[in-house]
């Protein structure tokens, strides 16, 4: 019954690996966009599959203005379409700021577009867009918490059958 | 219990305390998850996007390409990791296959594990098991647990299809592998031989102008991952491929998984002639 007295430890250490990895998968995620040369009157940012609040810092190399815009994908992708975002309504807006660094809610999980632009007449030589997802991720905290449980149950029911 | 699954169950216990004796199955089935699941958080899950001004009527260059990456964004996510895993297992299972097979037979551990009562046959068919549950289970697990838990996109039919590739291949590097390793009875030659054997078939389904059915025969991933996004794959000197159809992919799946069985039906012959 080697396997059998094996499996629940085996269970214990990937669940602990899985608790690790709920804290530790949001920030090693790639969530980094660099943009450079943006031109005033235009936007550029990312799509962002999101499942709950997001982080984001966007900040330019040389402190220019800018202006950071959050919308669902429908509206993201009608943007590209039109080349402005006259026609679209914005879920979260940050107008003439240095440094936008906000938490942004989402009203369900699934694409948003993140977008940024110069706030003056002016070019701005490089801005970084930053995301980051909630931490702990709690899909993967639950499945690590359920596979310690488990292994818990499974040394108990062991050593009660072992009696 | 039924006493055959009694004597299989038993069987599967000693090989594995052998071959993989305590800790080893935990650490590489563990290293081999964080190798896939962090492959799958180095994809990336955001598309570049720009917005410029341009007469009414036109639409951007580019906006076909982000409505396609994001509707195949979730199984891409998928796919992506399990396409460059495979050069990871094309080296992994051979090693581990000249470890496990050809190393008990080099070294003379095989004569001791067969004064067990175990047939010749069960014992390498429960290798072959293990060595393929061990390398793919993980990278499975991994994979899905990282597009499902971590980048919250959804698996469907698609996703089933390629990991069944995914699957396929491996047996079918695992087979040919083991064979190998019968025949040479050597780690080195079988190890550096199975690797070098896949990769030039992978090269070969990469780069040369061969039709879609040998090219999936030869990497079934690959196919399913053009089928699937509707793109030729690869293109030899410029000229790209035909676009892969559904026939391509399961005929491609269907030789490469015959392969495979033939490999292993080959290898158990081997193993009977083999001498300890």
């Amino acid at each position: 019954m080697v396997t059998l007295t094996r499996f629940p430890k085996f269970l214990a250490v990937f669940g602990a690996i899985t608790l690790l990895l709920s804290i530790i998968s949001p920030i090693i995620t790639v969530s980094y966009r660099p943009i450079s040369y943006l031109e005033y009157g235009t936007y550029e940012g990312v799509l962002v599959n999101c499942y709950d609040a997001i982080d984001v810092r966007i900040k330019a190399r040389n402190d220019n203005v800018i202006s950071a815009y959050f919308l669902n994908s429908t509206n993201g992708l009608r943007a590209i379409e039109e080349g402005s975002l006259v026609n679209v309504s914005t879920l979260h807006q940050s107008l003439n700021r240095t440094l936008v660094f906000e938490r942004w809610a989402i009203p369900h999980p699934g694409w948003y577009a993140i977008l940024v632009t110069p706030s003056n007449n002016e070019t701005i030589q490089s801005i970084s867009i930053e995301f980051v997802q909630q931490i702990p991720n709690p899909r993967v905290l639950l499945a690590g918490g359920i596979l310690i449980i488990v292994s818990v149950l499974w040394v108990f029911w062991g050593k009660r059958n072992a009696k | 219990m039924n006493r055959s699954l009694q004597k299989i169950r038993a069987t599967f216990e000693l090989e594995l305390d052998v071959s993989f004796p305590f800790p080893s199955t935990g650490v590489i089935f563990l290293i081999l998850f964080l190798i896939a699941i962090g492959s799958v958080l180095l994809e990336g899950c955001f598309i570049a996007i720009a917005i410029a001004p341009h007469p009414p009527g036109v639409i951007p260059l580019d906006f076909d390409y982000i409505v396609w990456a994001q509707q195949n964004a979730d199984f891409n996510l998928l796919a992506g990791p399990l396409f460059n895993l495979i050069l990871f297992i094309i080296i992994v299972i051979p090693m581990l296959s000249a470890f496990k097979v050809a190393g008990p037979i080099e070294v003379g551990l095989l004569k001791t594990l067969l004064t067990y009562p175990i047939r010749r046959r069960d014992l390498l068919v429960l290798k072959v098991v293990e060595m393929l549950i061990l390398t793919v289970l993980p990278i499975t697990i991994g994979v899905l647990m990282g597009v499902v838990l971590i980048q919250w996109v959804s698996i469907g039919l698609t996703s089933f299809v390629l990991l069944l590739s995914f699957w396929v291949m491996a047996s079918t590097i695992l087979s040919t592998s083991v064979f190998l390793s019968l025949v040479t009875q050597s780690m080195t030659k079988s190890a550096f031989g199975g690797i070098a054997i896949w990769v030039v078939l992978y090269l070969v389904a990469a780069v040369t102008y061969i039709p879609n059915v040998i090219r999936g025969a030869l990497n079934p991933v690959n196919l399913v991952l053009s089928y699937f996004n509707d793109t030729p794959g690869a293109a030899f000197f410029g000229v790209p491929f035909r676009n892969p159809v559904v026939h391509d992919v399961w005929g491609a799946i269907i030789i490469n998984l015959v392969i495979g069985i033939i490999m292993l039906l080959l290898s158990v012959r081997q193993f009977r002639r083999v001498e300890v």
